[in-house]
Parts: structure tokens; C-alpha cells; sequence
């Protein structure tokens, strides 16, 4: 009890709560803006919480990424533009409904079980991350090479649609993360004679850099039309009827994108997807989706939340990320020298549960201020992006700038956005990659120490009991494709 | 997990076959495990700094084989549409205005280079030249009070600057 007091005492501090409201106002911008997700909104936002604190910071990244993925239904439902993936499920219910002269009632109903959603993923991830914690504390280096490789197994093969291309992916990230001075041996590798590659390749610039540019070059390559938003009616009207008619959806939502976004690798675009798919499949009208049926939009919309919330489930009590945000979340708790994992919630408890309340308040204040943003929306979708593309992409130098305050960040970023297109113009995806920058370090000091305290032999990673269930979960992992090739090709 | 694939539907894509990216991830295994060979032995430990470097190698020479040895259904090298109008231009311009901030920045200072980068890019994608002026002014302003006065980044000083510190 006194924990959460205390994690309670640190939230409502003013500087946490300021960061949580600009922040939120941050992620409702990036969302509704088609073409800015909510990963690229988190990404932009890290060299500002490189100066912060560990509540402020990590708060203002669960209360952006929350704002966010709400916010990117408003593109969808207006102008049937998914303004993040995890819009894409029922996007097209919702532009039915404001084809029909209702968006109101489209985004009403995503507002509030996007709230609902939300909550019950925070609510989940109080329960089951401390639990899972003590169970986990006894783990040793075994243990966390099995797990890291784990969460980078599921990254690369499982959340891919090709599974080559995502091991190819994790890979070059694993490569990145080996440049500069091995820290063991004062080796320096691959640093081709430049020293401000001795340090390692910075991992904001990086990621900034994959995942904010692709999404700038296909804005600006994207031809240009003129948006003219449709009238908003008021978004309360009729919303506690028709969320009362459809509370199955929102609860079967809500543990659906629980129970997924917990998964490492999954995320809120497949929590999304697969809620919409399983709403079809138990509606008593299932030929109306597609054209307008609240249960999708109610069901979906609520899964996407809570899969965020879940999502860090596995970031904070293995290190192993749920999903691209929490990917991003991982680089910055090392940053703020937390290392992600179960000593976090002996060592720091207090600030583990201001992050989970944090993550509450965030997810309540989607009701005021996606009100708010939904009033805004139709002034929003007008920015062209000849305006709203040059201020990002500024972002993106001054966040690359400040982090080593030398422009070799800038250049890092411009290399690493270059390399993140190229990825995805070939669908080969960049979150593994920033996984294995992330992870990699982590992976070779488990490996080698292990390996050094077992005099080389492996057997020590099969020796105790949960390491070789992890080595059983990572081979399930690797062979679960091979499998699906073999069905397919008899 | 990956990032947004919204909106590329109706683009031509730029894309090389898999048996270029394969064939182009076997020469990386190789160029890493070459990059090894110069790694000295750490004398008294078994694995030295040349041991998970190579590992990787290995794993993306596997990998490299394996797509390259993928059935080829697209070819060697698709050039997108927008690569043939305007919008190449756009889209080149945005690494070069990244490039030339790099370069200019530390003479010219960040106020100066930032306000001419926004306009340049506003320029190229189109904006209306009183906008410009606002815009460019306003961004400028905002990353400079958020960065180099909330958070003291130490940005890089010119002329502007010099003036008003």
C-alpha cells in the first residue's frame, strides 16, 4: 500500500502531470494526422525525455502512444485514411457511419472503448506483471539470453509476414549493435577509424531515423488532395446506449487485446485485427461489417488500447518488448539506467507502479481530450503537409542533435532513415532491427558470460528447468514457419 | 509490429528481388567475418570480441542463402512511379536539406539553418510563400525555446544567436 502511495505521491507531481497533458495533446496531433503513427510520435518524442526523469519520461511515452493509436481513428473514420495500422481493422465501418452523416457516432464509440480498452490493459498489467516479476527474479544469465532471444525470435519470425526477411532484419540490428569498443576486451569493432563510432551507434538517432523518415518520404511522394472534413454532431449523444448494447464487444475487446498485446512481438495492429475477425464471427450480423456495424469499431477499437497497456507486460518484467513502442521503451528505460527485467520491482517498486498509474491516467484522459481532438479534427485533416512534414522532419534533426550534441547524430539518423525505407520499400520490417540494437548488447553479455562460466560447453543453456522450457518455446518459435512452408508445399 | 503500410497501397514500390537481397546479406556475413579477422585475442579468455560478431555473420549467410535461393516471381529491380515526376525531387530533397544542415549548422548557427531548412522544404512541397515566412518562424522558434532553452541543449551558435546572448 505504501508502495502505490508512493508511486501515486510521485504521479501528481506537477512536472508528471504537465509532461502527461503536453504529451497527450502530442499523440492526439500525431494520430489524426494521416500518415504520423504513433511509433513515429514516440520515436520523436525521446530526445525530449532524455532530459527527464524516469516517471515523467516514461509517462509521457504511455500517454502519447495512448492518444495516439486512439487519434489515428479520426483520419480513418473522416477521410478513410488509417491514421496508424491499428485504425486499418475498421476503417471501414467507420467511414460508413460518417458517409451516413455520423461521424460522431463512429468516433464516439472508438473514443470510449479505446478509454475502456485502456483501462482494463493497465488494470492487467498491474495484476500480472509484479506476479510474473517474482516469479522471474531467480533467473539467471541463462535465463535472459533465453528470453531475449525469445522476445528477438518472436520480432523477427512471428510478427512478420516473412519471417526471412525479419530474421535478416534482426540481424543487421545485432551486427549494429557490436560496432564501437567491446567493453570486455577495450576491442574496438568496426569502427573503420572513426571515433565517434568508438562509443556504439547511438540508438535514438537510429531509431528516429528508421522509423520517423520512411514515414516522411511516403507523405511527401503521396499525391497531394484537397480534404474537405464532414460536419460533427455531438459525440456524446446516444453513446452510453449503444455502448450499453454492444458491452460484450467491449469486454471480449478489451481481454482479447489483453491477452494479445502480453504476447512479445504481437502489438496492438494484430490485437486490432484479430478482435474485429473474432466480432464478425460471433455477431448475429455479421454481413453488416464492413458497413457501418458498431460491434466491430466497439470490439477492435477497444483491443487496440489494451493491447498497448499490455504490451508492457513483458518490457518491464523480462525486457522483452510487446510491440515497437515498447521496443523504444526498452532502449530508454537502459537509458535512464533501468534495466528492464524482475529487480526493477524490488529495487524500484515505486516507480514501476507510478508508470502503471501513469498509464491510468493517460488512458482516462482520453475521454476529455479526445472530445477535445474530435471537435478539432476537421481543422486538423486541413494541414497540408507541406507545413506539417518540414516540422517533423526539423524534429527529427534537433531530437538527432541533442542526444550526443554533435551532428554525427544527424548524419546517423539521415543513414539509418535511408536504410529504414529501403527495409520497407522490400517489406523487410524495422522493428526487429531496432530490437537487435537494443537487445544485442544485452544478448552477447548473457551468451559470453554464460559460455565463460560453463568453460564452453552449451549444455549449461538446457541444464535448469525454465531455461530449457525457453529453449523449447525459442525452437517452437524457429520451427513454426519451416512447418507452415512444409503444409503449404504438400 | 512493422511500421505503417497504410497509405503505400496505390505506390509502386521501390523494391530489388530476393535474390539481390539475398545474394547482397551473403557478401554482409562475409564482409563481417573479414571485419573479425583484425579482432586481437584477449589473453586467458575463451571468447574474445570476434565471437558473436561471427555468429551473426554466419546466421546472415544462412539467411542470405536461404532467400536467394527463393522462387523469383518479381524482378531484379522495380523502379517506382514518382520516380519518373515531381515527386522524386521531393522526396531526394529531404536528405540533402538533412545533409546540408549538417554542413551549414555549426557556421551559420541553428536559428539561421533551421528557418532555411523548414522553408526550403516548405518551398519544394509546395507552400504558399507568406506561410513560408510564418511557419518557418514559428517552428524555428519552438525547437529552439523547447531544445536550447528548456532543456539547455547546447545547439549550434551563428550569427542569431551571438546576437541575443
Amino acid at each position: 500500500m505504501n508502495i502505490l502511495l508512493e508511486a501515486f505521491w510521485l504521479v501528481i507531481q506537477p512536472d508528471v502531470l504537465l509532461t502527461v497533458i503536453v504529451a497527450s495533446l502530442l499523440g492526439l496531433i500525431i494520430g489524426s494526422i494521416p500518415g504520423l503513427t504513433a511509433v513515429m510520435g514516440v520515436a520523436l518524442l525521446i530526445p525530449i525525455t532524455f532530459f527527464m526523469d524516469p516517471v515523467p519520461a516514461i509517462s509521457a511515452i504511455a500517454a502519447l502512444a495512448a492518444m495516439a493509436i486512439f487519434a489515428g481513428d479520426i483520419p480513418g473514420a473522416l477521410l478513410r485514411i488509417p491514421g496508424t495500422p491499428a485504425s486499418a481493422a475498421y476503417v471501414e465501418d467507420t467511414f460508413a457511419m460518417t458517409s451516413r452523416g455520423r461521424p460522431e457516432r463512429a468516433l464516439g464509440l472508438s473514443m470510449a472503448a479505446a478509454c475502456f480498452g485502456g483501462v482494463v490493459g493497465v488494470i492487467l498489467l498491474m495484476v500480472a506483471a509484479p506476479l510474473l516479476a517474482a516469479f522471474a527474479s531467480n533467473f539467471s544469465s541463462v535465463e535472459y539470453f533465453w528470453l531475449a532471444f525469445l522476445g528477438l525470435s518472436c520480432a523477427a519470425i512471428i510478427s512478420t509476414g516473412a519471417p526471412l526477411k525479419g530474421i535478416l532484419s534482426l540481424l543487421f540490428g545485432l551486427w549494429i549493435a557490436s560496432i564501437g569498443i567491446d567493453e570486455v576486451a577495450g576491442q574496438p569493432r568496426f569502427t573503420f577509424g572513426v571515433t565517434e563510432l568508438m562509443g556504439g551507434i547511438s540508438f535514438i538517432p537510429a531509431m528516429i531515423g528508421m522509423f520517423a523518415i520512411p514515414e516522411i518520404i511516403r507523405t511527401i511522394i503521396r499525391p497531394v488532395s484537397n480534404i474537405n472534413p464532414p460536419k460533427m454532431g455531438p459525440v456524446f449523444s446516444g453513446l452510453g446506449a449503444n455502448l450499453r448494447r454492444c458491452r460484450a464487444n467491449l469486454v471480449r475487446g478489451s481481454l482479447t487485446g489483453s491477452l494479445i498485446g502480453a504476447l512479445p512481438g504481437a502489438g496492438a495492429d494484430i490485437a486490432s485485427w484479430v478482435s474485429y475477425a473474432i466480432a464478425k464471427r460471433n455477431s448475429k450480423t455479421p454481413e453488416e461489417f464492413g458497413q457501418g456495424h458498431d460491434e466491430g469499431v466497439v470490439e477492435a477499437g477497444a483491443a487496440n488500447n489494451s493491447a498497448l497497456s499490455s504490451a508492457w507486460v513483458p518490457t518491464l518484467v523480462f525486457g522483452i518488448p510487446g510491440d515497437s513502442i515498447t521496443a523504444i521503451v526498452i532502449g530508454v528505460l537502459y537509458l535512464k539506467g533501468l534495466e528492464p527485467g524482475p529487480i526493477i520491482f524490488t529495487k524500484t517498486p515505486e516507480l514501476v507502479y507510478a508508470i502503471f498509474l501513469a498509464f491510468l491516467l493517460a488512458n482516462l484522459l482520453l475521454i476529455p481530450f479526445g472530445w477535445l481532438i474530435i471537435r478539432a479534427a476537421g481543422y486538423l485533416l486541413k494541414v497540408k503537409p507541406a507545413y506539417y512534414v518540414p516540422a517533423v522532419f526539423s524534429c527529427c534533426i534537433v531530437g538527432s542533435f541533442a542526444i550526443n550534441n554533435t551532428a554525427f547524430g544527424v548524419l546517423i539518423m539521415l543513414v539509418f532513415g535511408l536504410v529504414g525505407w529501403l527495409f520497407e520499400e522490400n517489406r523487410i520490417p524495422v522493428a526487429p532491427a531496432i530490437l537487435g540494437i537494443v537487445l544485442g548488447g544485452m544478448l552477447e553479455f548473457n551468451f559470453v558470460t554464460s559460455m565463460l562460466k560453463s568453460d564452453g560447453s552449451l549444455s549449461i543453456f538446457f541444464d535448469r528447468p525454465i531455461a530449457l522450457l525457453l529453449a523449447v518455446l525459442v525452437a517452437l518459435v524457429w520451427i513454426w514457419p519451416v512447418l507452415k512452408l512444409l503444409r503449404r508445399t504438400s | 509490429m512493422s511500421g505503417s503500410a497504410v497509405g503505400r497501397t496505390h505506390i509502386r514500390v521501390m523494391q530489388v528481388s530476393n535474390r539481390i537481397i539475398g545474394l547482397m546479406a551473403i557478401f554482409g556475413g562475409f564482409a563481417i567475418i573479414y571485419g573479425t579477422l583484425e579482432f586481437r585475442d584477449v589473453p586467458g579468455q575463451q571468447f574474445g570480441s570476434e565471437f558473436f560478431p561471427r555468429i551473426t555473420s554466419v546466421a546472415l549467410v544462412l539467411t542470405g542463402i536461404c532467400l536467394a535461393a527463393t522462387k523469383v516471381t518479381t524482378p531484379v529491380v522495380t523502379i517506382p512511379d514518382w520516380f519518373k515526376d515531381g515527386r522524386l525531387f521531393r522526396a531526394v530533397s529531404l536528405p540533402l536539406c538533412g545533409l546540408l544542415w549538417i554542413f551549414l549548422a555549426p557556421e551559420l548557427g541553428f536559428i539561421f539553418t533551421t528557418f532555411l531548412l523548414v522553408a526550403v522544404l516548405i518551398l519544394v512541397l509546395g507552400g504558399r510563400l507568406l506561410s513560408l515566412v510564418l511557419v518557418s518562424s514559428a517552428i524555428t522558434l519552438v525547437l529552439y525555446a523547447v531544445f536550447g532553452w528548456l532543456l539547455r541543449v547546447p545547439l549550434p551558435v551563428g550569427l542569431i544567436e551571438r546576437w541575443f546572448i
